[in-house]
């Protein structure tokens, strides 16, 4: 003779003990809800935000090395001998090179500008194969090319035009650089790991030298290399580049930084989810406050259950799967929320959607388990109450 | 065989104050019987009923129920009792709010393992047998007192039990009323279901074939009829 609650029976159970008192299951889940959407928004942006940042890192490439040449010790700057590019560019996995030099002039709108101000825009020397070697693309026209080498002509980093106010090149602009006029043939994209780059005028070395009487020696050289061998490629450069002080020169890695980036933004995305963890904690505090309320509230159904027949086992199980849903319900209302948010967000910034599936079944999974933890003490409690006192009246 | 056999039954809360609510209590009910406990107020007649529906042990003496000794039973196996042999109705009705008469006669099949459907049936079964066919959607708000109880005896047979306990089932009543809760018991034992129940009201009392009276937790006697 036995006590037998089929497991159907018992999640209808707690379906309808969550229906019946409907305006207190939403704000009891609203704790649930709003820490998953807070995690599953944070996860799902971030990941956007990181594949659209792994894209760049993977376009830039992380092979790209800036050689430049530091100070002394007594603060003189040497500068590079007039063969430097060349003789990084003879480094065995070296595949490509480029090299600039700074050309001592400024660069105006007008010769009604006067010379001081340049709006911070410098003047460089560059080869045909500097945007190739940099992995930029150009805006508007072309860049630099052997014809154009003794020509007055210029290209515009994406700042420089700015600043200099030129948006199109037809009409052809002019812009004065030193005491001629330069006509501008091309506005290169942004440079995002290149800011110095963003802000200049290229011209020919040759054009530079008869005007400016600009020197061969590089002020920076730019370095494609076997991504396999990089560190070894910095251990020999600067006796390559400079045999006489090699200590002076400095090599940066610009994708460094965007590397330095994608590490903040994951350790600010952990952050953040483990503020949503804590919503997700307070939400269970929730439900088991109310799920404790509610066994005080349901004496008489817990004690007319157990008079029907019902086990200590099944009325923990009614409760336990009744704060089970709860969550469930909560977790699934959140997902969609932070899924929307997440929509949204990327729309809004032009981020490539990326979807977090492991964070979405992550966050149910632990919606899931909050709302287990949290009704297993109220259950247990349901489940202890004596039915004969559950039943008295008087 | 007796379908419930009690022997120096004694049951006492522990307090403080400690309270005798029944002491060396000897009953018997045979299967088909018709019972009326009546006693004072706190003379222990719910505690009595609790015992005899296995919905409480006694603190001591011995309760056999279809020939098996409680004191030998897991809380499991209790209630494996209650759900196939026993329905107890109360005083205050105690049905589930915002759910229709037919759901909370079904409910009383729930703990059997019978799937939603049969469930249903039978608990429409029920309510034509209480006289309440044409209420089985309405809400216990949308019924009377009298209708309420009827549901609740409904839930309390459906599962066809052996014995069926009633506290004071006509309580919270009027006497016309009352006087209609007590027909649908008695069919029900005419039908060959025993039937205890405890009531205040000594023309109630009168309507079952045995009385027994309930004194400070002792039974002071018996009429047999
Ligand atoms: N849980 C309890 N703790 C202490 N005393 C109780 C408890 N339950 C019932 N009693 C006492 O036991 C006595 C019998 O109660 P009860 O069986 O409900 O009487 P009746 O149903 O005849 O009114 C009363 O004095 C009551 O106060
Ligand atoms: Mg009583």
């Amino acid at each position: 003779m036995k006590s037998r609650l089929l497991w159907r029976d018992t999640i209808g159970l707690g379906y309808r003990g969550i229906l019946t008192r409907r305006g207190r299951s939403v704000l009891t889940a609203a704790g649930i809800a709003i820490g998953i959407a807070a995690i599953v928004a944070v996860l799902g942006i971030s990941a956007s935000g990181r594949a659209d940042l792994l894209a760049v890192l993977d376009d830039l490439g992380t092979n790209l090395l800036r050689v430049t040449q530091g100070q002394g010790i007594l603060g003189q700057s040497s500068g590079f001998p007039d063969g430097a590019a060349e003789m990084a560019g003879r480094i065995g996995p070296v595949s490509r090179y480029s090299a600039t030099t700074l050309v001592d002039t400024s660069v105006r709108r007008s010769e009604l500008i006067p010379e001081l101000q340049t709006s911070g825009i410098g003047v460089f020397t560059a080869k045909d194969n500097l945007l190739d070697v940099l992995g930029g693309t150009m805006q508007e026209g072309r860049f630099l090319d052997a014809a154009a080498d003794r020509l007055p002509v210029t290209v515009l980093g994406s700042v420089a035009a700015q600043r200099l106010g030129i948006r199109a090149l037809d009409p052809q602009p002019r812009v004065y650089l030193g005491d001629t006029w330069f006509t501008v043939i091309g506005i290169v994209d942004a440079l995002p790991l290149h800011p110095d780059l963003e802000r200049a005028a290229f011209i020919g070395s040759t054009i530079a030298a008869d005007l400016f009487d600009t020197t061969a020696a590089p002020s920076a050289i730019y370095l494609r290399v076997n991504p396999e061998v990089v560190e070894d490629v910095v251990d020999v450069l600067p006796a390559s580049v400079n045999p006489e002080s090699p200590d002076q020169v400095e090599i940066t890695r610009p994708s460094d930084a965007l590397a330095a980036r994608k590490a903040a933004e994951e350790a600010l995305t952990g952050l953040l989810v483990a503020l949503g963890a804590v919503a997700l904690l307070v939400g269970g505090v929730a439900i088991a406050n109310i799920m404790v309320m509610s066994v005080l509230e349901r004496r008489m159904e817990i004690g007319v259950r157990r008079a029907l027949g019902a086990t200590r086992g099944h009325i923990r199980a009614q409760f336990l799967i009744e704060s089970t849903l709860l969550a469930a319900a909560g977790g699934v209302v959140g997902v969609l929320l932070g899924a929307g948010i997440t929509v949204a967000f990327a729309i809004n910034r032009d981020l490539t959607l990326a979807v977090p599936v492991a964070g979405l079944f992550g966050s149910i999974g632990a919606a899931l388990a909050v709302g287990a933890l949290a009704g297993l003490y109220p259950a247990i409690r349901a489940a202890r109450i004596e039915p004969a006192e559950a039943v008295r009246t008087g | 065989m007796s379908l419930i056999e009690l022997s120096k039954v004694s049951k006492s809360y522990p307090g403080p104050p400690r309270v005798d609510a029944l002491i060396d209590v000897d009953l018997r009910a045979e299967g088909g019987d018709s019972v009326a406990v009546i006693g004072p107020s706190g003379s222990g007649k719910s505690t009595l009923l609790h015992i005899l529906g296995a919905l409480d042990r006694p603190s001591t003496g011995s309760v056999r129920i279809a020939d098996r000794d409680i004191s030998k039973l897991s809380d499991k196996q209790l209630s494996g009792l209650r759900a196939n042999l026993i329905g107890f109705v109360f005083q205050d009705f105690f049905l589930l709010a915002g759910t229709t008469a037919l759901e909370n006669v079904a409910q009383g099949l729930l703990y059997r393992g019978v799937a939603a459907r049969e469930r249903r049936e039978r608990a429409g079964h029920a309510l034509e047998t209480v006289g309440l066919a044409e209420r089985m959607d309405h809400l216990p708000s949308q019924l009377s007192g009298g209708e309420r109880q009827r549901v609740a005896i409904a839930r309390a047979i459906v599962g066809n039990p052996s014995v069926v306990f009633a506290d004071e089932p006509t309580g919270n009543l009027d006497t016309k009323t009352g006087s209609g809760i007590v027909d649908v018991l008695l069919n029900l034992n005419a039908a060959g279901t025993t039937v205890v129940v405890i009531t205040h009201d000594r023309e109630v009392a009168a309507r079952f074939d045995r009385e027994i009276s309930i004194r400070d937790g002792r039974i002071a006697g018996e009429r047999s009829s």
